[in-house]
């Protein structure tokens, strides 16, 4: 049975985000902590932790149709990538997060893809600087510069 | 994002290809009517490895990343 399900987290961006939705009375998200605290950080620039306490915020974790806890979500966008309930191992967290981090199939998101972006902006200007200049080339490369700025101010919303 | 059909090797490697045909054709290294459609053939593979996604591969439902895998895990 599939639930999957957009994210109704009104601040969740561009990048990619691990929702944790716990419960004070669980001893699962207890024991889960401190590796969840501990990976999150390693990945901070590329994925963002939400926690949900499914005690306080019931409609907020209902809507995200989580019916236990300790429910780890991940979204790439408000897309949901991946949903899996009970505790997790610090490996395993480490792997998922990592997931998020390239994409499930080693696409480049995040601040990989806005380098890629980047570096082909500042070819491309510079290229059509360069020889010429060629206008089409430094348009072009500018449309790009355009589209990154735009990607890491959205991202950091 | 379920339309992007291009594994990252794939993005790069047309990103880089763009650059090369469009250094050729407006760079003048490549001259006449081949110079010309380098000088803008260019912006094809470029402007498809940008996006993730390539039309023709679209076309004939060929892909070269992993199809987007389904949620796991039974909430």
């Amino acid at each position: 049975m599939e639930h999957s399900t957009r994210a109704p987290v009104d601040d969740i961006g561009a990048k990619p985000t691990m929702v944790m939705i716990w419960a004070p009375s669980c001893s699962d998200c207890r024991a889960m902590r401190p590796a969840l605290v501990e990976v999150s950080k390693s990945f901070e620039d590329q994925v963002d932790l939400r926690w949900i306490d499914a005690s306080t915020s019931r409609e907020v974790a209902q809507s995200m149709k989580a019916m236990a806890t300790p429910t780890l979500i991940g979204f790439r966008g408000e897309e949901e990538a991946f949903r899996f309930v009970g505790r997790r191992t610090a490996g395993e967290l480490h792997d998922l997060f990592d997931s998020l981090a390239t994409g499930a199939d080693g696409q480049p998101v995040g601040r990989q893809l806005r380098v890629i972006r980047g570096v082909t902006a500042a070819a491309l200007i510079g290229l059509g600087l360069a020889i010429g200049p060629a206008w089409p080339l430094v348009i072009a490369g500018s449309a790009v510069a355009s589209w990154v700025v735009i990607d890491t101010v959205k991202s950091r919303r | 994002m379920k339309f992007i059909n291009e594994a990252g090797w794939d993005r790069i490697a047309r990103i880089a290809l763009g650059i090369v045909l469009l250094a050729l054709g407006w760079g003048g290294v490549v001259d006449g009517a081949l110079g010309t459609v380098f000088q803008y053939l260019g912006f094809v593979p470029l402007a498809t490895g940008l996006m993730g996604w390539c039309p023709l591969y679209a076309v004939f439902g060929f892909r070269t990343n992993e199809a987007e895998r389904a949620p796991a895990g039974v909430a």
